[in-house]
């Protein structure tokens, strides 16, 4: 796996999670917003999403979802991102069928970790 | 005759009697009667008859008609007397001389002489014009003289009766006729009576002067026939002041009414000079009559205990007195005494007052607490209602009106039959979800054993509005486990429920607003302390410049938290603020320029140089920048932004206009709230602690200001920031 889209509306989270991907080795694409995002997957699908979950238009829950009703994309690991860690909102996340669910702040090498993980299950 | 009070009636009456007197008397006086002495009188016998209408005069009999008394004498017998023996002239002179005479000796006002002079004068004078007209024989008892008499005396008493008529009706207050009906028999009877005597008298004085003291007998029946007349009228009045008096008894008036009304009922009863109603115990004192303060005299007390709250009632009657009322007269009256039959009946009254007394402190003491219980209803914010065993309503506080929107006129006597108590209860709240505390069947909820619960409903009101209540409901059991009575106390929890969300909300948008800064800073600086080797130098900095950024970012925010708990809602009492006078146009523009990305999609409509008003700059900037940041987050990206500034009559507006989705007309006011936001904080898309517009008006207000806002859905919103002008002008330099 070495191309990831992250999506989040915050402009500074996306250098940050861009840097710490670049420094591993990971082709990184990046999208501001839920539309962007879907645009980005159905021209040139990556290997893995890093999705922030609350953002202006499509959430990041609407973006996963529409994601696994389509077909070729509904094995795409996704990786939420979000500020919201009770119990309601990482439910949610696993729900509308997130890879694997972080919480702002998040640890870099965590981030990576679960990268590589998910890598080796989709091999 | 009547004890005459003054007054422009009765001196009118007695105006006409004097009139009517003097009339009389000068026409008897004046007419040349051709009159032949019946018997051979004496000049003695004048003085006699002189001496003896005195003494008729003085042994009287007082018979009272309310306020006012009559005094029943042997001075007609007299007169009689002096018809059959005396010539006209002196036969009406020398009665109405010993009038006089008894008159003084009385000491009798001069109101009440002038009256009875007038009236005696009148009536003497025709019964002496009837007799000597109508006697007509030689012999003093032939039958037509008898006969003549007879006529006469009726003359007198029916001319004294009109006469006594007239002034009761002045004093008494009641018709003329009506006295009348009332005294006409006991007129006819005195006038028989008294031409018996005097006929009697005068003829054992002729024949059998011997016998004469035997005349003396009808003298006394008559006179206890009198002093029967005057007890009974007496034991009438009596009676009937006994019946008002246990009318005032058993009213329920309060204290001190039925104490001033008992001691006027006793007065009147028992012919007092004064009585006085006392509760020492609490200081209340009545006096009858009205008017006298301070009694004095012979006195005579009665007490009785009132119970605990009254302690002992007093009943003091003064049977003589010094002095009447300031202005009348000095009283002549006997001092009076009370018969044992008198004694026992005061016992009795006393009784009755001290118990009528301590029911009436009673009475009121029951009201006070009921006046108390109705304002705890009326007051208390928590609504309360109250069921009968029927399930009808017979208690709705104001409150349960707010609370439910249902008017207490509509809902008392309205009825509800579910089949638990719980059931009718949320029926008649107008409930849509009715749930027992703890959740447990509402059949169960409410027992004999159990006779208390604790219920939460949903209430729609009738304009469509839900609230959400819990109500405390104690239920009255009877004999056979129905309920008999239901209590409710409603507590409206809409508004608490309301303020915990937005707590919870503001909980979930504050640790997403510190979360977001913080990624970065913490991923950066874990990035920079475990691979900062393999980051070029460009990068290093980027990352470090991001670091900056987010924690000054972090700073306004944690200072905005502050900030906003500064402010309590209408009164900025943590906030400081310095008000100066400022050029806005320039602080506009530097607060356009502030705000990352929104110059080049702002369109700024201002005057041109200087427009002033009283603001704090740096204050003024906070606001503006909310505003301007909150247009570029609620608006599409390329969408513009409208800045005005204007001069209006009192100071400076900026309004600042945006083309977003614009908020919901039930919501303008509630944006200013702390912690309130439009979207719900599990789905929203835009960030914001809900401080902002809280923080701005707050702000605004602290500089004398005020924020306002329109919005039209789908077109756009218009928040404007209104400023006092300078001290000195309304206008912009």
């Amino acid at each position: 796996m070495r191309s990831v889209l992250v999506v989040d509306d915050e402009p500074n989270v996306r250098s940050l999670v861009r840097d710490v991907l670049e420094l591993n080795g990971y082709q990184v694409r990046e999208a501001s917003n839920g539309d962007e995002a879907l645009t980005a997957v159905d021209a040139e699908p990556p290997d893995c999403v890093v999705l922030d979950v609350m953002m202006p238009g499509l959430s990041g829950i609407d973006v996963l979802a529409a994601l696994r009703r389509r077909p070729p994309h509904d094995s795409l690991p996704v990786l939420l991102l979000s500020a919201a860690d009770d119990d309601h909102a990482t439910w949610a996340g696993w729900r509308a069928g997130a890879s694997c669910y972080l919480t702002k702040p998040f640890d870099p090498d965590m981030l990576t970790a679960w990268l590589l993980r998910l890598s080796a299950d989709v091999a | 005759m009547s004890n005459v009070e003054s007054g422009q009636r009765v001196r009118a009456t007695v105006l006409v009697t004097v009139s009517a007197g003097i009339v009389g008397t000068a026409t008897v006086t004046l007419i040349p009667w051709s009159y032949e002495p019946r018997v051979h009188a004496a000049p003695i016998w004048a003085i006699v008859l002189l001496a003896l209408s005195c003494v008729g005069e003085l042994a009287y009999v007082r018979m009272r008609h309310g306020a006012s008394a009559e005094d029943l004498t042997f001075y007609e017998a007299v007169v009689v007397a002096g018809v059959l023996l005396l010539p006209p002239v002196a036969a009406t002179l020398v009665p109405l001389a010993a009038l006089i005479a008894a008159s003084g000796i009385l000491r009798r006002r001069p109101v009440k002489t002038m009256f009875n002079l007038g009236s005696y004068a009148a009536s003497t004078s025709a019964m002496v014009a009837i007799y000597t007209s109508l006697a007509g024989s030689r012999q003093p008892f032939s039958a037509q003289s008898v006969a003549a008499v007879v006529v006469a005396a009726v003359a007198f008493a029916a001319v004294n009766l009109v006469a006594l008529a007239a002034v009761l009706s002045a004093t008494e207050r009641t018709p003329v006729v009506a006295v009348i009906r009332a005294e006409w028999r006991l007129s006819a009877f005195m006038a028989v009576g008294n031409v018996a005597l005097g006929a009697v008298a005068v003829s054992l004085a002729m024949q059998t002067p011997v016998l004469l003291p035997f005349s003396a007998l009808p003298a006394l029946t008559l006179g206890y026939a009198y002093r029967a007349v005057a007890r009974g009228a007496d034991e009438r009045a009596r009676t009937s002041h006994l019946v008002t008096l246990g009318g005032v008894l058993a009213a329920g008036r309060p204290p001190h009414s039925v104490l001033l009304e008992v001691a006027n009922a006793v007065h009147q009863a028992f012919d007092t000079a004064a009585v006085r109603a006392l509760v020492p115990s609490r200081g209340w004192v009545a006096t009858a009559p009205a008017g006298l303060t301070h009694p004095g005299g012979q006195v005579e007390t009665f007490d009785a205990d009132g119970g605990e709250e009254v302690g002992v009632v007093q009943l003091q009657l003064f049977l003589s007195e010094r002095s009447r009322a300031a202005g009348s007269r000095p009283w002549r009256g006997k001092p009076r005494r009370l018969g044992e039959s008198e004694r026992a009946l005061l016992t009795s009254i006393v009784q009755m007052l001290a118990s009528s007394v301590g029911t009436a402190v009673h009475a009121d003491a029951l009201r006070e607490e009921t006046a108390k219980l109705t304002s705890v209803v009326e007051n208390a914010s928590d609504g309360i209602v109250v069921l009968d065993g029927t399930g009808t309503v017979v208690l709705w506080s104001p409150a349960l009106e707010l609370i439910t929107g249902r008017e207490q006129q509509i809902m008392v006597g309205r009825q509800s039959t579910k089949p638990d108590p719980l059931r009718t209860l949320g029926e008649i709240l107008g409930a849509t979800v009715v749930e027992a505390l703890p959740p447990i069947d509402l059949t169960k909820a409410l027992r004999p054993d159990q006779p208390c619960a604790a219920v939460q409903f949903t209430l729609r009101r009738p304009d469509g509005e839900e609230r959400h209540v819990r109500a405390s409901v104690s239920a009255l059991f009877g004999a056979d486990s129905a309920v008999q009575k239901m209590v409710a106390i409603v507590h409206d929890v809409t508004a608490d429920e309301r303020l915990a969300r937005l707590k919870g909300d503001f909980v979930a948008t504050v640790s997403h607003e510190l979360r977001t800064p913080i990624t970065p800073i913490k991923g950066y600086a874990h990035l920079l302390a475990t691979r900062g080797h393999a980051m070029g130098d460009e990068q290093r900095m980027r990352a470090l410049r991001v670091i900056e950024d987010r924690a000054d970012h972090l700073s306004k925010l944690v200072d905005d938290l502050l900030l906003a708990s500064k402010m309590s809602a209408g009164a900025p009492s943590g906030l400081h603020v310095e008000v100066g006078e400022h050029d806005v146009v320039a602080l506009v523009h530097q607060a356009i320029a502030g705000v990352p990305n929104l110059a080049t999609r702002t369109v700024l409509d201002a005057p041109t140089g200087q427009a002033r008003a009283r603001c704090d700059s740096t204050r003024l900037n906070q606001c503006l920048t909310n505003l301007l940041t909150n247009a570029q987050k609620y608006s599409p990206p390329a969408s513009t932004i409208r800045v005005t500034v204007s001069t209006t009559a009192n100071g400076i507006a900026i309004a600042v206009t945006d083309e977003g989705r614009g908020i919901p007309s039930d919501e303008l006011e509630r944006i200013f709230h702390r912690f309130h936001r439009v979207e719900d904080s599990m789905t929203m898309t835009t960030d914001g602690t809900g401080l902002g517009l809280f923080i701005t008006r707050e702000l605004a207000r602290a500089m004398g200001g005020e924020v306002l806002v329109t919005s039209e859905l789908g077109t756009g919103s218009t928040f404007t920031l209104r400023l006092q002008a300078p001290a000195a002008s309304t206008s912009a330099a």
